[in-house]
């Protein structure tokens, strides 16, 4: 029997591999779907809508969390090693990758964000609102220049005590600060949607929606690329190796849960593991490098939270503070328009307030009896949340290379993140505490928790964001991609996940990361379609 | 049609006992009575009834702990149970009498002195305080009177009704 040659072999099914699958899928190309973990099914094997006291046992007896069942319990934990400031990362190896438990918050980057990409906002605005009109985004239009509005479902307020943040905000406006209240935009249906996903019933379980009102990989690309007849999908299947014939990618090996190895081929290859993985596979195959820069230029978003509260809604009597998740709204708009003199970059703060099912946003109340339960109940329903996320500096003493010693089951050396915090991400952490304290107080609120002067024991990787480790670019000396996310060495390995970032705004990467992979993708049907790949 | 082995299934299936409404309401799990007894009068002193709701005791709140000690390594049931012994001697050091003889009073003058460096404990008796406490606060707020009572939970769509 002849061998099967795929059109394509996507690795990874992450919110890049998902998309990139469909894409491929849909211009009719034959493509192989490989990924590592296997197929986790919403309202099944994640997800429960049950009152905590009813399964509190059956949880508690499986090591399960309540009040919700996270999809993120099935991450998989040290699949790298570190140096440095505490660095991490986080896995989740399923169909669907992180999609499955991301939070949904969708935000374009802006024009000033793309000045240093090879091509400007203008060029994407097109692919962003049709990303967003594919997976189901709901927002408000705010207006804002650098985080433009897109292609919205109907928005979703935000929740009492974040008023009080919006009215501080207002406040510091009057009197000249440059910044943005506004409310969280969410890829999570509040309308019938073409991709006939069920409607939110705001019962606040995101990071594993039983009903799948949010988007994941798993529930919309790939059901509608099967739909094709043109996919494969090889799950429990982890790649280790790149395979090359005559310069270019003929395939991949991956192991099998057993650890036997099998072989799977192709004419152009996407590798879509996110933007640890991805380099890692990249290195260890030796493929794509002759730039030095694979694994170079990492950088995340990073950050401490403080709390404010506010008296005035300490009292209300009748709470219902269900929603999508904590965080209803965010603060943006900072450094925008001119730099801040202190640092370089920016950062946004996702802002959340009230007391949604069964979580405790504040539990450091001191003492014991009827005092100490009046005083946790009001300061649950007056707390307001803010969740500061800065862009960390790209610089040299940032980045992943392979482990020199450590390797997983498969052999293959784990990947090793260096983090170092520099004074510039200090300096810009110290002013993210100054501006939420200041906007707390504005609002009519006293600081509940805050960390204070900022020193690097006290900032927390967002180890989630982690991008820009194979990223695209005009010159092929300084970039291991083209501005399409093609590899200059090899013409047939094109990159689908946040790896190719050249540079990170403060927003959440999901929402570029899918517009981009779907951009490359239907570069690489075009350059199929003329010949160029076979 | 229903086939005679479906029927024979569906039987099983409906003869197993039903699955209990709310932590508590089956057999204990780890402590003894007596144990149990010492933990669901320091959870309801801890959290105790007020015009807002019914307290700790109502809640089930030790049998939450007992089903978490359950489940735990046998190192934090060693503590657990350490822990309530130190309670007791403190009642008899303090008051020359077991833990559930004494006045809700008394009781309470027990936790003072269980609380009094709350943060920063200085032996057993304090350090036990910290195990306890976040435990308590969980168990309430995963019962049915901590959500439903306690933080007036309604049930979902409350969203879309809030006004920028
Ligand atoms: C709790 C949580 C909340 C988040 N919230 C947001 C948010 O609100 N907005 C936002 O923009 N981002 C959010 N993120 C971040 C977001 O989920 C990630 O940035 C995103 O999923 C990265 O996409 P990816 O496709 O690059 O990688 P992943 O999602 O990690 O997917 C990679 C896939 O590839 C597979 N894989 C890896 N290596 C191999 C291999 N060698 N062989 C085969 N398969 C392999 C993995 O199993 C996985 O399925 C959140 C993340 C988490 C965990
Ligand atoms: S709030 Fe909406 S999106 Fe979130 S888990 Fe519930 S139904 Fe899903």
């Amino acid at each position: 029997m002849a061998e099967t040659v795929y059109d394509a072999v996507v690795v990874g099914s992450g919110p890049g591999g998902g998309i990139a699958t469909y894409a491929l899928t849909k211009a009719g190309l034959k493509v192989a779907l490989v990924e590592a973990g296997p197929r986790l099914r919403a309202g099944v094997d994640y997800g429960h809508h049950d009152m905590a006291w009813e399964v509190a046992e059956e949880r508690i007896s499986k090591g399960i969390g309540l009040p919700f069942d996270s999809v993120w319990r099935h991450a998989a934990r040290n699949h790298f090693t570190g140096v440095g400031d505490r660095p991490n990362h986080g896995m989740l190896v399923a169909l669907g990758g992180r999609s499955l438990c991301w939070a949904g918050h969708s935000l374009r980057f802006g024009p000033k964000d793309f000045e240093s990409w090879p091509f400007p906002y203008s060029q994407v605005a097109p692919y962003y609102s049709r990303a967003e009109k594919f997976m189901g985004v709901y927002g408000f239009k705010d207006g804002l220049w650098n985080m433009p509005d897109g292609e919205f479902l109907k928005g979703v307020p935000y929740r009492p005590a974040e008023k009080a943040l919006w009215r501080g905000v207002q406040k510091l406006k009057s009197g000249g600060a440059k910044m943005e209240f506004v409310a969280q935009r969410k890829a999570m249906l509040t309308e019938p949607h073409q991709s006939r996903r069920a409607q939110c019933h705001f019962c606040g379980m995101c990071s594993g929606c039983c009903v799948d009102a949010k988007y994941t990989s798993a529930n919309t690309p790939l059901p509608m690329a099967q739909r094709t007849g043109n996919l494969t999908i090889i799950t429990e299947a982890w790649v280790t190796r790149i395979l090359m014939k005559d310069g270019r990618a003929s395939g991949v090996e991956y192991a099998m849960p057993n650890g036997d190895r099998r072989e799977v081929k192709c004419k152009a290859l996407v590798l879509a593991c996110n933007s640890i993985e991805t380099p890692r596979l990249m290195l260890h195959s030796g493929v794509g490098n002759s730039s030095g820069q694979v694994g170079r230029n990492l950088t995340s978003h990073f950050g401490c939270w403080v709390y404010g509260f506010f008296p005035e809604y300490a009292r209300r009597d009748n709470v219902n503070d269900d929603g999508t998740n904590y965080h209803h709204s965010l603060l943006t708009g900072l450094n925008w328009d001119k730099p801040n003199p202190k640092f370089q970059g920016t950062y946004q703060v996702q802002c959340g307030s009230g007391w949604p099912l069964g979580v405790l946003p504040i539990r450091d109340v001191k003492g014991w009896g009827k005092g100490f339960k009046k005083e946790l109940r009001e300061k649950n329903l007056g707390n307001a949340g803010m969740n500061m996320q800065g862009t960390l500096l790209q610089s040299s003493k940032k980045f992943m290379e392979l482990d020199p010693s450590a390797k997983d089951r498969n052999g293959v050396p784990l990947p090793r993140i260096h983090l170092h915090y520099e004074d510039n991400d200090v300096a810009m952490a110290d002013d993210m505490v100054e501006t939420c304290e200041r906007i707390i107080r504005a609002g009519g609120g006293q600081l509940h928790w805050s960390p204070g002067k900022m020193d690097p024991s006290k900032l927390i990787i967002d180890y989630n964001h982690w991008v820009g480790t194979v990223r695209m670019g005009k010159d092929r000396r300084t970039a291991p991609l083209d501005d399409w996310g093609r590899s200059y060495d090899v013409p047939n390995v094109f990159i689908g996940d946040a790896s190719v970032f050249p540079a990170y705004p403060e927003k959440n990467p999901v929402l570029t990361n899918i517009t981009m992979s779907w951009r490359m993708s239907e570069h690489l049907a075009e350059l199929a379609r003329k010949g160029e790949l076979a | 049609m229903i086939h005679r082995r479906e029927l024979i299934q569906i039987a099983a299936a409906s003869a197993l006992p039903a699955a209990p409404r709310h932590f508590g309401e089956g057999p204990l799990k780890f402590f003894t009575p007596a144990e149990d007894a010492v933990l669901d009068r320091l959870a309801d002193i801890i959290l105790p009834t007020d015009e807002q709701s019914p307290g700790a005791h109502e809640a089930k709140v030790s049998r939450y702990i007992d089903l978490v000690a359950a489940y735990s390594t046998a190192a934090l049931q060693q503590r657990w149970r350490e822990g309530i012994k130190d309670v007791e001697a403190a009642a008899r050091s303090r008051f020359g009498a077991a833990y559930s003889t004494l006045t809700r009073q008394q009781q309470e003058e027990l936790m003072g002195v269980m609380a009094a460096h709350e943060g920063k404990p200085e032996n057993a008796l304090e350090r036990f305080f910290e195990m306890l406490k976040p435990a308590v606060v969980d168990g309430y707020r995963f019962s049915e009177i901590g959500t439903r009572q306690y933080m007036r939970w309604k049930g979902n769509g409350g969203a879309l009704s809030y006004r920028i």
